[in-house]
């Protein structure tokens, strides 16, 4: 009974930021790794995480940990893949109407994994202290590195077009 | 572009409604009860046992051969030498890689050090593979010499030195096509987190 309660409120966590984690995982996403497996992986983790979550941090902050954490270290080491479920609707084609943001999706494979991680944060207005306390930086070091990420990433785009 | 500018049409995107339904989010929690990492963390506790069972067997196999033949031969005492340091060599490292991933604590811990210790004990895999497989390949050597006996010719030994050779330069140019290109993704993830590390 508790376990189904659980459940239940799981899901329904899982829907209200379900776009969070679709966006984090599509960022991630290689030929090695498809987005449907990194997205199962995501759930699988924040499910066993979640009877462990006692609110000490907002649910986003504690989102955007296991998510990335998933994301940056995902490992598989067998050749053989688990089945996973595929996703019905595509989000990929709502996302590609807009032209910034398609722009991005085609320049943030050229950076490194810790960079988009910090990509993300910024995007969805992460404060600093969040964006520190989720990656290991010193509120300083996000400062600087957030600036250079952004200049990079114009530098980049300015090559392109 | 701008990342400041994207802010907005970021924010857009996350406003629509949601695309998943429950049904699909059950069938990921019934599909596979183990993440990824679990799942490596259990491979390795399944080898600490294999290596644990085949080892004694083993060994006990070329005492009961020692036995039958009535006789103690130097033979066996060495492949059963060179097996024992081979299986100790193995289960050192499983339970190494094993009490390292049981470290990693995705629900806890920051991106850099998950990042970090994932990237380290990747490397820490390909090292072994070669390592494991270097060390295999003299000690099938040395069990078919032990299988020729001493009454064989000598060509045959020399036969089987050349063959040895041409394996392993084969194994070499596999290992370095399937694994050297991994190796090198690796180690730009390490000066990546390094310099991620280092305070500017």
């Amino acid at each position: 009974m508790k376990e189904k309660v659980l459940e239940k409120e799981f899901i329904e966590m899982i829907q209200n930021h379900d776009r969070i984690i679709y966006k984090i995982a599509s960022f991630y996403t290689d030929k090695d790794t498809p987005l449907s497996d990194l997205y199962q992986e995501v759930v699988l983790n924040l499910w066993r995480g979640f009877p462990l979550f006692r609110g000490d941090s907002k649910v986003s902050t504690w989102i955007y940990r296991i998510v990335l954490n998933t994301c940056v270290s995902f490992f598989r080491k067998q050749k053989k893949k688990p089945v996973y479920v595929e996703i019905s609707k595509d989000i990929a084609a709502e996302q590609s109407n807009n032209d910034d943001i398609k722009e991005l999706y085609n320049l943030i494979n050229k950076l490194g994994k810790l960079e988009r991680a910090l990509v993300l944060l910024y995007l969805d207005e992460k404060s600093y202290q969040e964006m520190a306390d989720i990656t290991g930086l010193s509120l300083s070091n996000v400062a600087t590195k957030l600036s250079r990420i952004k200049n990079k990433l114009k530098q980049m785009s300015n090559e392109l077009n | 572009m701008e990342l400041d500018k994207l802010k907005a049409s970021w924010k857009e995107t996350s406003k629509n409604d949601s695309f998943i339904s429950p049904d699909e989010i059950k069938g990921m929690l019934r599909n596979k009860s183990n993440g990824a990492l679990n799942k490596l963390i259990q491979w390795e506790k399944n080898c600490i046992w294999i290596i644990i069972v085949i080892m004694p067997f083993f060994l006990g196999i070329l005492y009961m051969q020692s036995l039958l033949k009535n006789e103690f031969s130097s033979g066996l005492l060495w492949l059963g030498i060179a097996f024992s340091i081979y299986a100790v060599y193995s289960l050192f490292v499983v339970i190494y890689k094993y009490r390292y991933l049981k470290k990693i604590d995705m629900l806890k811990m920051d991106i850099i050090t998950v990042s970090n210790m994932i990237t380290k004990i990747k490397r820490f895999v390909i090292y072994d593979l070669i390592v494991s497989f270097c060390l295999l390949v003299p000690f099938v050597f040395f069990i078919i010499t032990i299988m020729l006996g001493k009454d064989e010719e000598a060509w045959l030994y020399v036969l089987l030195t050349i063959y040895t050779i041409v394996l392993v330069v084969i194994a070499f140019f596999i290992l370095k096509k399937y694994y050297f290109g991994r190796i090198k993704t690796i180690q730009r993830a390490i000066k990546e987190i390094k310099e991620f590390e280092a305070e500017d």
